[in-house]
Formats: C-alpha cells, structure tokens, sequence
C-alpha cells in the first residue's frame, strides 16, 4: 500500500471518507427531518438540540448539509463517471482515428471555447433546474477536458512498440483498443476524474447557489450557502458550516488526485522513490 | 340642472389605513442642500413614465412628474395638478379645473392643451390605458379646464387615474407626438432630470421654478404642499441586498428602498440608521387554476384551503413581517369587505384536507406549483406551501423558473395549478385591479368565474359606493366559498435612511422631498 504512506493522500482519504460516510449514514445521523420547517425556530443559533443551528425556514442545518452532502456527492461521482465514459470514448476514437479526429476535436474545441461553468448555467436555465438537468449540464460541460486528455494518452499509446507489435500480428481493432490501448490510458483518465469530481461538486454548488440547481427544499450544499446568503452576518452558521463541507471535500478529491497521479505515473514514481 | 359631486376633498380612509403617520414636520425647518443617493433593487425598463409599470421607473418618475389626481398618504385619490373635479350626477362627463401657474421643467406654463395631449397618449400607450377606454372625448373649454366625455359610466375612474402603476403624468404638449420610449423627461415635479446611465444611476435636480400645491399645509401621500431641499437626488441601480446594506452603514447611500428584515434587526441600535417599516406592502397570495387538471376540482381547491397554515407561509416568506388578514382589500380602506364568516375558511386543518381529497377521489396525480426564483416572496412562500400540501397528502411538484418564464406560463390554461403572488400596487389602489385580476378577458384563475364577472362589472357601472362596496364583499366571499385563491396575508417592507436625512417618511417609494441633511 504504497498510495498510503504518502501523506497528502491519506489526508485526501480522511477528508472525503468522513464527509462519504456521514453522508451515506445521513439517514442515521441526522437529528431532524431536513425538509420540516418550524417558522418559530427561525434562525436559530448553534445548541445543544440544533448543533449548527437552524435557517430561515427553521430547518435543522446539520441534517440538511447532511443529506446534502449526499445529493451533492451523487452528483459529483454520476458526472465523473459519465463525463469518463464519454469522453474516454472520444478520445479513443479521436486519438486512433485520424479521421475523425479534426471533426471530434473541433466539436470538443467549440464546447471548451465556453467556461465550463458558464456552460453549465446556460444549460441547466434552458433545461430547467433539477438534479438530472445539473448532471446533464456538467457532464457536457466536463467531457471535452476528458476527451482532450484521453486522447493524449492513446496518441502515446499507439506509437508504442507492443502496440505496433499486436498490430503486425493482426489483432483486430477492438480487441487491440481494449486490451492493449484502454489499459496503458487509464491513470491518465483516473486522476482526471478524480478532478471532475471534485470541480463537479464545486459546480454543482454554484449552480445551486445561483438558483438552477435541484428545486427547493431539496438539500444540497449550494443551496444550503445561497438560504444563507442574506443573512451572512446575522445567521452566519448557515453558510459557513455547508462551506467548510464543500472545502474539506474538494481539498480532500484533490489530495487523492495527486496521490493517484504520483503512484500511477512512472516518472513521478522515479522523482519521488 | 345636473347634480355634481366633488372629489377635491377626497375620500375619508386615510386615518384608518395603518401607514405611518404625515410627517412631523410642522414647526420643523428644512435646510437646502447636498445630494442623497437612494439605493433602488431594480433597474427600470424605460423612464417614460406612462409607459411602465415596473416599480423601479416609479422611483424615478413621482419625483419628475406630476398627475391631475394621485394618491394621498392612505392610497385614497386626491388632486395635484388638478384644483378638483366636478363628476355630472350621470356620470357622463367629468370637469377638472387645473392649476395655474404651474411650470413645466422647460419653463413653460401647463395648459389644458398639455393635459389633453397628455391624456391623448396615454390613451394610445399608456401602462393602464384601458381606464381610459371609456373615454369618448377630451375637450379643452378654456386653457385651465379639461373635460372628459364618456362613452359610457366609469365610476373608478378617478381612482385609475390616480394611480402611479404607470402614472398619468402631464407633460408638454409638444412632447406627446413622441414615440415609446423616446419623450423628453419634462414634467412638473420637484426635481428635475439630469441623467441616466443605465444599470448605474439616475440624477435628478432640484427644480427651483416648482410651484407647490398651496391647497395643502404639507406633503401626504404622492400629493401635498412639496418642497425639495436636496440639490440633488441620485437613484443608484444596486440589486445585492447585503451591498445596500453595507452602502447604508458606511453612509456611502443615504437612503434604501427596501432593507433586509434579518439587517434591520441587527442595525436597529446603530445610532447612524433610522429604519421605517411599511405595513402593509403588499398582499401574498396563492393564485389557482380552476381550468386544469387537480384544482378544476372545487374539492381539491378546497383541500388546498384547508392544508395550508398561512401564518407559517407568511412568517417565512416574509421574514417575520407580515400581520394576519383575509380580507382582499386593506382594512379601513374605502372598499374593505369586512372579515364576517371567512373563519372556517382560513384555519388550517389537514383532517378536512384529507376528507376532502378522498372525496374528491384523489388519486396521487402531481400538483404543479409554479413560481420564480427572483422574488424571495415567492418561492419562499411555494417552498412552505409545498411542505404543507405534501403533508396533507397531495403529490406535488415544485417548477422553479425566472419571472419571464413563470408570467408566461401562468397565463397558459393548462400545466399548473398553483401559483404564489405578492400583489403590491393593485391593492393599494383598491378593488378595480384586485377584482379585476380575477375577472375579464385574462382571468388569473384561467376560467372566468360568472359572480366575479358580475362583480367587476358592478364596480364598474354602480354609482353608489355602497353599492360598489357590496360587490367587492360578493367577490370576496366567492374566493373563499370556491377557493379559487389563497390570502396568505398582508406583508411590508423596511425602508432605511442615515441618521442624518431629516423629516423622511416611508411610502410606497422613497420621497425625497420634504426631507432634508441634518
């Protein structure tokens, strides 16, 4: 378990697992049901019954950041698992057939000419806010990074000598693309996942916290920080306390991605053994 | 010889309305000077001030432009322009006698030629123009009188006419050829415009050629013996709430047009900050469909009534300002209907929502709420109000949109049942547009209801007031009885000042005359 005994990666597995855990066991751990309102608790101070305190609806803000932290986890691993297949594909095609590859990476080029955020807010506004309209959104948005590193990878992979060796010796396409090409580019598209994870979650955030995320009372980590917004003096618990989940959860994808990225790469094994 | 009635006394609510009371200015001497710099939410459409309804233009346009009759401290119509009006007892001809001496900015003298013109465009384009459609004619006798002859009876409308929701403002002459958009910003108000850079600011100075109605000791309302002392007011574009408040406590604005109820709590002892509430503001409503799908159903309509807790809805909507009312006109207003027998109607009670859902054979189909996400108001009170009807057992989903979306998807007669409102200028000006809003051509609840229909037709052709005043209680007691709409309640807004701004008093914009810099 060489990946363990670096550091910044346990620290990144620390991060993410509490929030994971906490937000898997939400059902469990939290005190109160996240969507009950209770107008004579309004903006409740952190106590011994509301541990970080209450919102302008009287929710409890510990079960919402809670549950979530689950949906905005959902979120982040649906949009990198798709935005990985997708743009893992892509790339494959792209990088092996010269073809199509000016067409692929024009479209890629065109969609990656928008930020990535901007591109996802025109999206999810047009498509209206839901949870499937942010994954939708963000995997658009994210599958042209994928695609453009997949690419590189197979690029490599295909100039390689035992690439050219299956080849001579009449592998066919598929079966060369997936046992021999898919394999040597997967680090590559791991750790850049790891990323879109973490940059999805922040996204989704955003997206929630300028009002095209999933609709009200739906908890997620955005929306919790935009109910707290206006009354950030007043009340300042409501946001600060989603803010320190998402902030332990990005660092935390991030620390793993550099783990990742260190272990599986050969020459960064070589600076660092 | 025709009995005439005159509206320059006015009408006699305003001690009754609960706004704040006439400024105390009487022994208190005002000092000329500086520049206050207002904070308005909004950036208006267009500053042609018959053209708009849009709140923000108002900001802007009451302290430019004046009416022949506006509204006083308690909503009810009183003369500005005008001397009076004699209204013939058939109600077929309607004769102001305007004021004299009165200048434009551009230094010319009103007429009643200018007023014809004016009242000419509004006709054409102005934001309320169908209080003018039944207007045959416009004459003018003599430079200070203006007459309107009527196609057919109108008693509201001295109150449409008064009424700033897109103002029936008198302008020049030679300015009312002028299309949309593009007329001179010339009235006769106390200051005068300066410029407009748009999403930044409006400026305006102080017109010293403003001749103040000396048929009043003091402002009230729109209306009043005006006097600006400012030199200037500027009216900055600023949408974040938290920038106007930091703005206010750093005195770099010097008056808010609204502050966030949370932020006045906590100024409430700064020494620096006078704060002022509004009460009411607005009514917050649930609006419903009886066209389509669940709410075409009385029953289902009526399990909706009965699910929903409305101080819950209005406490966090509103943030903790609001005050419990049914009624669907002010309390102590000319119009107000009373509260008699709406008790059983505004008690919550979820037992009686599920009888009556399972009576009504309901089924788990989803309720469509629809509301925007730009007005706090209402996407609060949807958020509540989806929590209450969940509880009560209804399957209900939550479409959240931008306004522009949800104006047009609301007039659509199917693909929603619920819709939450905060009606601000309409019941401020009284029953005409409450009781329109239910009623003619585009029916907030889609399909025309007949005693609304009657209702409004009645207020539109009784003469009496106390026959007027029994149909707006018959439309009120049929929005219960079919539940066809929800009052919530009546809600405010704080409006804020520094310290320093003397002699200010909230209404429904900030005046910025008759106040003063200490």
């Amino acid at each position: 378990m060489r990946l363990f005994a670096r550091r910044s990666f346990l620290i990144g597995v620390i991060l993410v697992g509490a929030v994971v855990v906490a937000a898997l066991l939400a059902g469990w751990l939290a005190p109160f049901d996240p969507v009950k309102n209770n107008f004579r608790n309004r903006l409740g101070a952190p106590d011994d019954v509301f541990l970080l305190g209450t919102d302008r609806f009287g929710r409890d803000v510990l079960s919402r950041i809670l549950f979530g932290a689950q949906v905005s986890l959902r979120i982040g691993l649906v949009v990198a698992v798709f935005s990985g297949i997708v743009g893992a594909l892509i790339g494959l095609l792209s990088g092996w057939w010269r073809g199509v590859d000016v067409w692929l990476m024009r479209v890629m080029d065109g969609l990656m000419a928008f930020p990535g955020l901007l591109l996802a807010i025109a999206l999810a506004a047009t498509l209206g806010p839901s949870e499937t309209t942010v994954i939708i959104a963000l995997t658009v948005a994210y599958t042209p990074r994928t695609a453009r590193v997949m690419r590189g990878a197979v690029l490599v992979a295909r100039a390689q000598d035992y690439v050219e060796a299956a080849r001579s010796v009449g592998v066919r396409t598929l079966r060369l693309l997936l046992r021999h090409v898919l394999p040597a580019c997967t680090a590559p598209l791991v750790v850049q996942q790891t990323y879109v994870f973490a940059i999805a979650i922040l996204a989704e955030a955003v997206l929630s916290f300028v009002g095209v995320g999933p609709p009200p009372p739906q908890p997620t980590l955005g929306a919790i920080i935009a109910d707290g917004r206006d009354t950030m003096v007043e009340a300042p618990w409501i946001a600060l306390a989603p803010g320190v989940v998402i902030a332990m959860l990005v660092l935390g994808l991030n620390l793993l991605g550099d783990g990742l990225r260190d272990a599986l790469d050969p020459r960064m094994r070589r600076i660092t053994s | 010889m025709l009995r005439r009635r005159s509206f320059t006394t006015g009408l006699t609510a305003a001690s009754a309305l609960p706004l704040p009371a006439i400024a105390q200015s009487v022994g208190q001497q005002g000092r000329k000077g500086g520049d206050v710099i207002v904070a308005m939410t909004a950036a208006p459409p267009t500053l042609d001030a018959m053209a708009t309804t849009a709140a923000a233009a108002r900001n802007v346009s009451m302290h430019l432009f004046e009416s022949l009759y506006t509204r006083d401290e308690g909503a009810n119509p009183k003369p500005e322009l005008a001397e009076g009006v004699d209204i013939a007892a058939d109600g077929m001809t309607y004769t102001f006698k305007l004021r004299g001496g009165v200048k434009f900015h551009n230094g010319k003298t009103m007429t009643s030629a200018d007023a014809k013109a004016s009242m000419e465009r509004y006709a054409k384009l102005g934001g309320s123009k169908d209080a003018l459609k039944t207007v045959a004619a416009f004459e003018t006798p003599n430079s200070s009188t203006l007459v309107l002859k009527m196609a057919s009876i109108f008693p509201g409308l001295i109150e449409a006419i008064s009424s700033p929701r897109a103002p029936f403002v008198i302008v020049p002459e030679e300015e009312c050829g002028k299309p949309l958009g593009q007329i001179g910003m010339i009235g006769t108000g106390p200051f005068q415009f300066a410029e407009y850079k748009p999403d930044s600011h409006v400026k305006m100075t102080r017109f010293d050629g403003y001749a103040a109605n000396t048929a009043y000791q003091k402002r009230d309302g729109f209306t009043g013996k005006k006097t600006a002392y400012f030199d200037s007011v500027t009216i900055r574009i600023i949408t974040e709430g938290g920038a106007r408040t930091a703005g206010l406590q750093t005195g770099e604005l010097h008056v808010l047009e609204t502050l966030d109820v949370a932020a006045a709590k906590r100024l409430k002892d700064d020494k620096n900050i006078k704060t002022y509430t509004m009460m009411p503001w607005a009514f917050l409503t649930l609006m419903m469909n009886n066209n389509w799908g669940l709410t075409a159903k009385p029953e289902i309509r009526r399990a909706v009534q009965a699910a929903l807790e409305v101080e819950e809805i209005a406490a966090i909507a509103s943030d903790g300002l609001y005050r419990l009312d049914p009624s669907w006109q002010y309390p102590g207003t000319n119009y107000f209907p009373g509260v008699d027998g709406l008790d059983a109607y505004v008690k919550q009670s979820q037992a009686k929502a599920k009888s009556l859902l399972q009576a009504a054979g309901y089924n788990g189909e989803e309720l469509q709420v629809i509301c925007d996400s730009s007005i706090k108001w209402h996407i609060d009170a949807a958020t509540v109000a989806a929590e209450q009807l969940r509880a009560a057992g209804f399957k209900v989903k939550l479409n959240v949109m931008d306004w522009p979306t949800v104006n047009a998807a609301r007039v659509k007669p199917e693909g929603w049942n619920l819709w939450p409102l905060a009606m601000g200028i309409e019941p401020y000006e009284g029953p005409y547009n409450v009781v329109g809003f239910f009623a003619g051509s585009l029916p907030v609840q889609i399909k025309p209801d007949p005693v609304i229909e009657d209702c409004n037709r009645r207020l539109a052709t009784q003469l009496k007031l106390e026959d007027r005043k029994a149909a707006v209680k018959t439309f009120q007691d049929r929005l219960y009885e079919q539940a066809i709409a929800v009052k919530v309640a009546d809600i405010g807004v704080i409006q804020a000042t520094r310290s320093n701004v003397m002699n200010y008093e909230p209404y429904r914009i900030p005046r910025m005359w008759d106040c003063w810099f200490a």
